[in-house]
């Protein structure tokens, strides 16, 4: 049986994947699980992993092209296995990446969709069956498309239908809440309508939801999940520093309006750095609304941070400024994506961004150190409490994970081997596994 | 899991001599009636020890094994002997008659219509009618408008009537050794064009239950329902459907009375189409019934009309480009299929 290489999907918005290198070429023996190509994404550069062993019988796609989501990129043999052209083309040919057919298992003719036929009652052409479905399903027949002969809806096409409903409820989304003060704030929703369970996600300074790309696909299937651009972040307002209070306990209070606006709460808080300096404010003022809290890197667990993330956040927006700040951020230098640098820049030249962000780090730092500590309120916190941190992060360093679990010791710790300051993106399965772990360990509300 | 059963390679035709073997052998009461079943075997001044055994040869040899008085000869006269056998049957005897062709139903319906169906109603339970109705149906071998005809519908129609319609040597088999041993008047529908189809037919006395249809292939986009030599058709509009991405469940009803309903339905509500084949004249026929059992019980299931491919509602043409327009082909099954999946 041959095999055909796919591109991954790696993050909940991941569409589509550019391939930058190949490890081996046609005709050579690969084995399952050794690194065959690498792929660069909005967010980050990976291995992809042969996924069974034998021969590399043909490269669909070249470096430089840009595949979709479990679209073809190769085709491998078994050991001894011939397959001909036209056998390795055919085979390629059932793969069409997303556009990959959804419901409906049987290898029936494929026929296209099309608006139902409708007789001069305007009644819509719709077999027994489907009919019937439709009933059970609460589908509206006028909205299903028809690939019956003639026109006629088919169960299966209710079936699509309903299939394509949920999709689209699970499917991220945007959503945009106005606070009180007329501060707008983006979040991206995901996760399945019957979902019962919130967590939101709150990123670090001068980040944006964009930074949890890589995790949230792990927690979508089974969570409700919000993830939060800050105020005067990302796609959120950025009011100037005189209008809007840019302190941690000032973004803690929006948070919590935030929270209580989706009706998400009590939610489980994932904060990294400023985010998770944040999520400690809001679940020290206003307990009720976090059931539990995971902690990333976080500011607020000591007073030592980096001078060189000042150095960066005062000096004029530029490219070079941009890739200095992603060479403090990841251990790995291969994170150091030209297209990650292209977007935090960018960033960094929104209207407002500029000013929100040196407002808030002037109130939350300074060269000597930071300016909020709350190690020693941490024993206030009733809740399950979970603290992640890159072994090497060079901007705040890994020694506040222990003061935090010494200061409380129910605190669950997890220090990533190899890793900076930013684990969700440089070891993102590791992480998600952890917080995951740690999710099932949390009593159910 | 069903016990492993040694098969042998054998004809339609030969099945059914052998389940009337086996039944014979059985049970002393079981004996044949027919024209020209023994034919001049035995009879001293005829000296024809190989004799025909019927028209097809199906009961060739049994003469020689059971003797004249189980094996009998009878008159050219349907309504005599079939009457005879009713008579026999009612009073002790399980007798085979062996109706030539199903087009000279006519002369004998009286004894099978309103005596052999009727005598376990009319007296309340207290009679039976053991009596298996052998008979010939089919198109296809050129023999006119009057011996070629299908029929069963018409059987089918009335109650006190069991309907066998085997599409294989060893449905053949199992199915005729039920149909004696069953204490109703049976219907046995031969089709002639089948008597050369060889198969593998399990050893052994083992009956096949009545009312209990065959799925002869599985697949999930589209049912078809086929009776008697249909169903072969239908096997080989179902490998050209394949070919082009549509699987066929092809189904044997295997006896039309009783009509095993459940399988029909059951499977209709996994493929959601259902097709119609049979080679009988289409007004109130068989398949007419399974398509209105249909409608009725699996309306909800059903994605698109329900299709037949049937005879015309004419005689069997004498004509052989005619007569062969006339049966249901695989291509016309195919064709319907496509209409509807």
């Amino acid at each position: 049986m041959p095999t055909i290489v796919t591109m991954p999907k790696w993050g909940l918005t991941m569409t589509s994947g550019t391939i930058t290198n190949w490890s081996r070429e046609e005709g050579d023996s690969v084995t399952e699980g050794v690194p065959l190509l690498t792929v660069e994404t909005e967010k980050a550069v990976d291995d992809v992993e042969a996924p069974a062993s034998g021969m590399l019988r043909k490269i669909v796609a070249a470096v430089g092209s840009e595949v979709p989501v479990m679209g073809a990129v190769a085709v491998i043999t078994a050991p001894g296995e011939d397959l001909s052209d036209e056998d390795v083309q055919a085979l390629v040919g059932t793969t069409s990446g997303a556009t990959a057919t959804a419901g409906g298992a049987s290898p029936r003719v494929a026929r296209e969709g099309r608006q139902a036929a409708r007789d001069v009652t305007g009644r819509v052409n719709a077999s027994p069956a489907a009919r019937k479905r439709a009933g059970e399903l609460g589908i509206d027949l006028a909205t299903v498309e028809a690939t019956g002969p003639g026109g006629r809806i088919t169960s299966e096409d209710v079936e699509r239908a309903a299939d394509a409903v949920a999709a689209s409820a699970a499917a991220p989304r945007t959503e945009v809440v106005e606070l009180a003060d007329g501060t707008k704030i983006a979040t991206l929703v995901a996760g399945p309508p019957e979902a019962t369970e919130s967590i939101v996600f709150l990123h670090g300074l001068g980040g944006s939801q964009a930074t949890w790309g890589g995790v949230l696909g792990a927690f979508a299937d089974t969570y409700h999940i919000v993830a939060v651009d800050l105020p005067g972040h990302g796609s959120s307002d950025k009011p100037s520093p005189e209008a809007t209070d840019y302190s941690i306990s000032g973004l803690a209070a929006k948070i919590g309006e935030l929270l209580e606006k989706l009706e998400v709460s009590p939610a489980v808080l994932i904060g990294h750095s400023l985010g998770g300096a944040t999520a400690l404010q809001l679940a020290l003022d206003r307990p009720k609304l976090v059931r539990a809290l995971a902690l990333v890197d976080s500011a607020a667990l000591g007073s030592e941070i980096n001078g060189e993330l000042l150095d960066r956040v005062e000096s004029a927006p530029s490219r070079d400024e941009a890739r200095r700040l992603m060479e403090l951020f990841f251990e790995n230098r291969r994170f150091v994506l030209e297209r990650g640098i292209d977007d935090m820049y960018a960033a960094r030249n929104a209207p407002g961004a500029d000013d929100a962000v040196k407002a808030i780090a002037a109130s939350a730092f300074t060269r000597y150190g930071q300016n909020l500590v709350l190690v020693g309120r941490l024993s206030e916190l009733e809740i399950p409490v979970l603290i992640i941190w890159g072994e090497h992060d060079r901007v705040i360093p890994a020694t506040h994970a222990v003061a935090a679990v010494t200061a409380l010791p129910a605190a669950w710790l997890e220090i990533m081997e190899g890793v900076g300051h930013v684990p969700q993106v440089e070891a993102a399965p590791a992480f998600s596994a952890i917080v995951n772990r740690w999710l099932a360990s949390i009593p159910r509300p | 899991m069903v016990a492993e059963t040694a098969t042998r390679t054998m004809t339609y035709q030969q099945a059914i001599q052998e389940a009337l073997q086996i039944a014979m052998r059985e049970d002393p009461t079981v004996v044949l009636l027919g024209e020209d079943i023994a034919g001049g075997a035995m009879v001293d001044h005829l000296v024809n020890d190989d004799a025909w055994g019927g028209p097809m040869g199906v009961t060739k040899g049994l003469v020689q094994e059971f003797g004249r008085n189980r094996v009998l000869d009878t008159p050219i006269t349907e309504a005599g002997f079939i009457g005879a056998a009713v008579g026999a049957a009612a009073t002790g005897l399980r007798p085979v008659a062996e109706l030539m062709f199903v087009d000279f139903f006519g002369c004998c319906m009286d004894q099978i219509f309103d005596q052999g169906a009727k005598l376990r109603y009319m007296f309340g339970g207290k009679a039976k009618c053991p009596v298996t109705i052998r008979t010939q149906i089919g198109a296809g071998v050129s023999a006119a408008g009057q011996h070629s005809g299908c029929h069963y519908s018409v059987f089918t129609h009335m109650p006190g009537i069991k309907c066998i319609v085997p599409s294989t040597p060893a449905d053949a088999k199992g199915l005729l050794l039920s149909a004696i041993r069953d204490d109703d008047l049976v219907m046995f529908f031969e089709n002639k064009v089948l008597y050369g189809t060889k198969g593998e037919v399990p050893e052994g006395d083992e009956g096949i239950p009545l009312g209990v249809a065959d799925v002869k292939r599985e697949g999930d986009d589209v049912t078809i329902v086929a009776i008697s030599r249909m169903v072969n058709q239908a096997l080989a509009a179902a490998d050209v459907l394949s070919a082009e991405g549509i699987e066929a469940e092809v189904i044997d009803p295997r006896t039309l009375s009783p009509l095993d309903d459940e399988t029909i339905l059951s499977s209709v509500a996994k493929t959601h189409r259902l097709l119609i084949v049979d080679e009988d004249n289409p007004r109130c026929s068989a398949a007419t019934d399974i398509a209105a059992m249909v409608a009725d019980k699996g309306f909800d299931t059903l994605d698109a009309p329900i299709k037949r491919v049937t005879a015309p509602h004419t005689p069997v043409p004498f004509s052989p480009p005619l007569e062969q327009f006339y049966v249901p082909s695989p291509d016309r099954i195919a064709e319907a299929a496509r209409e509807i999946v």
